[in-house]
């Protein structure tokens, strides 16, 4: 028997063949810390529960059909199970991107999945419904054009992304203000260009790489030394998944609360106090496991005078998932407004006076979900710090 | 076209399926009754280690025609007296991590998924009491303790994969079991459906004279005699103090001495755990005082003078016995990788047989079974390790847990039959018992003649006036076959 693992069908699966035999036959330690395991309940959810379907489908055990392939996008890409698996090479997300590309060649995707991909192609971002036309930053954000000067003469370049672009304005716009208000001159790109990771959730790689490929042209084009995003996918895809692909941004990439926390620390920002007396900061899952963010957003909010941190009990890389990731919301609705409920009663259970986060994703669907709590982005509340603030004279 | 294999045929004659569905969905509604394929195949396994050979051969044991995930305990209720009326079989499911192929649907029919009755639905602080639903996951339940000041004392290495219903419905033991004891132990109370859909309650209190206890009949029922519905369970305080011990001894027999006398003085570790030299040198490659040796590993934990007491006796044994002390880290050692079976994955996937075997001895006996049953098994061709550890003990014995790993010469199902029947027998020559806490599913009921004599005839008598139609997770236990 081959060491690489059985023959398997589906041109992605097999290439993970190993990783899927490892996780088909584990007893699922994971299992406990899988949200939409958690929310659904059901066998089929649990992460091998996942696998095991793939490793049926792609050994021809389990003929391929649309009931079947949707069960594949159950997975929110939360890489919650990372942490319990003793298998480095074993990642379920990856598994499950690689399921669905060849559910969506074998022409058995979900139609919510296939409308991810429409929106992608004729828009350039995965939010049709929304906003049925290309996003443009220059009037949404700010300055556009070869990126500019930054701290230590850095040229900065802010991507916004595509959920802060089209579904949490207020976010762009706060780093927007923040980098301002710290003398960053930045620009942005004309026009919003997907990083191309809901391709790849969406199981279409080749439109993965088709918009990550021209966003990395983009970038090299404006000639940046630093990209600094919004979103902590763009982040993750720009730094770990964009060298996979073979591309290459020739420029440092950070998310905004990294970049927060450096002009903090070289006071370029220099934050009073605010009205919002307590917040609990969410680890959004990619921010905490993918891009192992977790101290650098608390120390953007320790530096605002006055203004207590509370910790959730599942916090740092132990977080929870707010529902969103992976496409969950798209293909699984209920299932992703169930994770959703669950984390915000997890964060009100910190006794905080708002939630603050990291990813514009989870702000949107927290704040979309039933809650007395607002939900802010970390951005938004170093701003108020910095331009005005509670004792501002 | 479907191309999976099944290894259990379902019976010819079946209940019209469409008629069964429509009495489901009228009692849980139509979202928590499926028929769809990738659910029932979902279910149509456990952690039986044979199964994942056959798996990454394209079978599976065997598939059931619905699943059903029922909310509460009349849902149950309701399900079970209709599966009584229809001549259904039902197959209780928790989290699918049992070893046996208990939670295998052999005949189809309904598998009872029990994930949604998982609300913890009491805490009693003043009796140290906490009643929770049957389908809750062990480690979300010890987390909700621990967050509450509370330890359940139940660590299984499934925890993190198994549910307080599978715990119970098993006889399982947790890792801590010396000194909070087995779940036989912890159990209070307990509320069971029955196969006839009458709802069993047995309230908790500390002890009772009032007959035969029907939980205690209950306890260990793998499903045959009822669905576990709720259960109030025995918590204990956080510890406030814990100490981690180990000492190397030339062979098992002066490790399982000195562990005799530490439990005769009245010293009760939380875990006790004494290696063979096979595992010692496999599991504690970096204890240079442990080489070729047998390590005794203690954790002691609660408060904290009687902590430094059992401490200060179970050096004194130990020590008496020729134990040298190797400190704090192989215990640590074993803290950090106590969940991690990941050898058994890489072994199955290079075609080897895997599998557990637990036993129990008196003191005894217990050195001769383990003796007897690790040289039996590799008598067997094809044994490449059979190697042991003591990992729950008792004033008066100890379990055995055996690890095997074998190629087979021949055909699959032959090797694993021969070394099975090796390892039993040579537990039941000595006067052991065939399971300290797995249980006994498919693969032991051929041995519970063996087991229990005549006996065995008592217990299906039980089972025939419990469950006349012979619906609850039938073929298991071995109430049907010797």
């Amino acid at each position: 028997m081959a060491e690489e693992g059985r023959l398997l069908s589906g041109e992605r699966v097999a290439a993970l063949s190993k990783a899927i035999e490892y996780c088909a036959i584990c007893p699922n330690m994971c299992r406990f810390d899988c949200p939409v395991a958690r929310a659904e309940r059901s066998e089929s959810a649990a992460p091998a529960g996942k696998v095991r379907l793939a490793y049926m489908l792609a050994r021809g055990m389990l003929a391929r059909s649309p009931d079947v392939a949707g069960y594949l996008y159950r997975c929110a890409d939360c890489r919650g199970c990372e942490a319990w698996c003793p298998f480095p090479e074993v990642k379920v997300a990856d598994i499950m991107a690689a399921a669905r590309a060849d559910a969506l060649a074998a022409g058995t995707a979900p139609e919510a999945a296939l409308a991810v991909c429409d929106s992608l192609r004729k828009y350039g971002h995965p939010f049709a419904a929304a906003a049925p036309e290309p996003l443009s930053l220059a009037a949404a954000v700010g300055p556009t054009g070869d990126a500019a000067g930054g701290p230590a003469s850095d040229r900065v370049l802010f991507l916004p992304g595509c959920t802060a672009a089209a579904l949490r304005p207020a976010t762009s716009r706060a780093i927007a203000g923040a980098l301002t208000a710290a003398g960053v001159d930045w620009r942005t790109l004309p026009r919003q260009l997907c990083c191309g990771s809901p391709a790849r959730a969406a199981g279409d790689p080749a439109l993965e790489a088709e918009l990550a490929g021209r966003l990395a042209a983009a970038i090299a084009d404006c000639g940046a030394d630093v990209v600094v995003t919004a979103c902590p996918g763009c982040a993750e895809a720009l730094t770990m998944r964009y060298p996979e692909l073979g591309l290459a941004v020739g420029a440092r990439v950070v998310h905004f609360a990294a970049y927060a926390a450096e002009l903090l620390a070289t006071g370029r920002l220099q934050p009073r106090a605010i009205a919002v007396p307590s917040a609990v900061y969410h680890d959004p899952c990619t921010m905490a496991r993918r891009l192992a963010l977790t101290d650098e957003p608390r120390a953007v909010l320790a530096a605002i005078p006055g203004l207590t941190t509370r910790e959730a009990r599942a916090r740092g890389r132990e977080t929870h998932c707010c529902g969103a990731g992976g496409l969950l919301g798209e293909v699984w609705p209920a299932a992703a407004a169930a994770i959703a409920r669950a984390r915000l009663g997890e964060l009100a259970d910190a006794g905080a006076a708002a939630i603050v986060t990291t990813c514009p994703m989870c702000e949107y669907t927290l704040a979309q979900t039933k809650t007395e709590l607002p939900v802010f982005d970390l951005a938004e509340v170093l701003l108020a710090a910095v331009a005005g603030g509670a004792d501002d004279d | 076209m479907n191309a999976y294999r099944t290894i259990y045929s379902p019976p010819a004659r079946r209940a019209d399926p469409e008629a069964v569905r429509a009495e489901l969905e009228a009692i849980v509604g139509p979202t928590r009754v499926s028929t769809a394929e990738a659910e029932r195949l979902a279910v149509a396994r456990d952690f039986w280690p044979v199964t994942c050979n056959w798996f990454l051969d394209g079978a599976v044991p065997a598939v059931p025609d619905f699943v059903v995930w029922p909310e509460s305990t009349d849902e149950v209720a309701a399900v079970v007296r209709l599966a009584n009326r229809l001549h259904v079989p039902v197959t209780p499911f928790g989290e699918g991590s049992g070893v046996l192929g208990g939670a295998v649907p052999l005949r189809g029919g309904i598998t009872l998924d029990m994930k949604r009755m998982n609300r913890v639905l009491g805490l009693d602080e003043r009796s140290l009491y906490v009643t929770v639903e049957a389908g809750l996951n062990g480690e979300l339940y010890e987390r909700w303790l621990n967050a509450a000041g509370y330890t359940g004392g139940h660590i299984p290495q499934s925890v993190r994969c198994s549910t307080v219903g599978g715990w119970i419905s098993c006889r399982a033991a947790g890792q801590f079991s010396t000194k909070y004891g087995k779940i036989e132990d912890i159990m209070a109370g307990l509320t069971v459906v029955t196969p006839t859909g009458e709802v069993v309650r047995c309230k908790a209190v500390p002890r009772a004279s009032t007959g035969p206890r029907w939980e205690q009949l209950l306890l260990g029922g793998e499903g045959t005699l009822g669905v576990v519905t709720e259960a109030t369970l025995r918590i204990w305080p956080l510890p406030a103090a814990r100490v981690l011990r180990s000492y190397a001894f030339v062979g098992v027999g002066p490790a399982l001495e000195a562990v005799r006398l530490i439990l005769r003085r009245g010293i009760r570790p939380a875990v006790v755990r004494i290696y063979d030299e096979l595992e010692t040198g496999r599991n504690f490659p970096d204890v240079t005082a442990a080489e070729g040796k047998a390590l005794l590993i203690l954790l002691c934990e609660g408060d904290r003078r009687l902590v430094e007491l059992e401490d200060a006796i179970s050096a004194e044994e130990a020590l008496a016995q020729g134990g040298v002390a190797c400190g704090e880290e192989p215990v640590r050692h074993w803290l950090a990788t106590r969940f991690d079976v990941s050898l058994s994955s890489h072994m199955i996937r290079k075609g080897a047989v895997v599998d557990t075997l637990e036993v129990a001895a008196p003191w005894s006996a217990i050195a001769t079974v383990h003796r007897d049953m690790t040289e039996a098994m590799m008598a067997v061709e094809g044994t490449l390790v059979a190697s042991g550890h003591f990992s729950h003990v008792y004033p008066d014995g100890a379990c055995l847990y055996v690890t095997l790993c074998g190629f087979p010469p021949g055909d699959l199902e032959g090797y694993y039959r021969a070394v099975w029947d090796a390892a039993m027998g040579a537990v039941l020559r000595n006067g052991g018992t065939i399971s300290h806490h797995h249980g006994i599913g498919l693969q032991r009921a051929r041995f519970m003649r063996q087991e229990h004599g005549d006996a065995v005839e008592l217990l299906r008598r039980v089972k025939q006036a419990v469950d006349p139609n012979g619906i609850m997770n039938p073929g298991k236990l071995g109430l049907e076959v010797d």
